[in-house]
């Protein structure tokens, strides 16, 4: 786990607003590590996508999922963030068409990738928080559970 | 969150994927190994399979470790629970399991 502890640190090293909700979890439950590992990489690595491309993403798929996080999405093309709107609530629903849209939009099939891999982390992360959230909340007897 | 509804797939589009997941372009040499007697012994390889193989340095390396994690060295819920627990929740997500 030496490679999470560098990665912790260089969590911790940035600045409180642009830290991950996900990454308090993670400090309380080792059992969560590689969630940091993964996040780290899906926002550092360069691919078609830029790594603040998909954190805006991501952030899109965490709030359509109840996450309160603020969005800012205004660099998202409106064929982008439909399809990430699609991703995040109703991933089921998305057909054939949906990728032609993107790939007439001219974007390669690597981005398409990226975005869907950015959407499918916000949304399962701000889904998988909100639960962690109500186990504190009933650890701290404050839930209605 | 709604809960799917098999009344709303489209049964005139077929469930998509990425033609450079599909084609396995950029495998390494022995993931094209494995994935090979697989195809030809069954016609297709699994999806989630391709997905997770696929540049994993992004994300498919990570994301099996923390699934081996969730799914196997639980301390909490034995195999079995853990497997009703995803099954349940694929199955509210429209997601075969």
């Amino acid at each position: 786990m030496k490679k999470n502890g560098k990665m912790k640190q260089k969590q911790e090293g940035t600045a409180p607003a642009d830290r991950h909700p996900m990454w308090r979890h993670v400090d309380a439950l080792p059992e969560l590590g590689m969630i940091g590992t993964l996040l780290e990489r899906l926002f550092s690595v360069e691919g078609a996508t830029t790594p603040a491309e998909r954190r805006v993403v991501e952030e899109r798929a965490a709030c359509l999922n109840g996450s309160d996080r603020s969005m800012n999405s205004s660099e998202l093309s409106p064929v982008v963030a439909k399809y990430v709107d699609k991703v995040a609530v109703e991933a089921y629903k998305v057909l054939d068409r949906d990728i032609d849209a993107m790939r007439d939009a001219g974007l390669s099939e690597d981005y398409i990738h990226e975005v869907t891999l950015a959407a499918t982390t916000g949304a399962s992360l701000a889904r998988l928080e909100r639960g962690l959230t109500i186990l504190e909340e009933v650890e701290r007897g404050n839930s209605q559970f | 969150m709604a809960t799917a509804s098999s009344k709303q797939f489209d049964v005139y589009n077929r469930p998509m994927r990425l033609k450079v997941i599909d084609k396995g372009r950029g495998l390494k040499l022995l993931q094209r190994l494995q994935i090979l007697p697989i195809r030809m012994a069954a016609g297709n390889y699994p999806s989630p399979h391709l997905v997770l193989s696929y540049r994993r340095d992004l994300y498919g390396r990570w994301f099996v470790r923390f699934l081996q994690r969730a799914m196997r060295q639980s301390s909490e819920w034995n195999k079995g629970e853990l497997e009703l627990f995803a099954a349940f929740t694929a199955k509210q997500l429209a997601c075969d399991y």
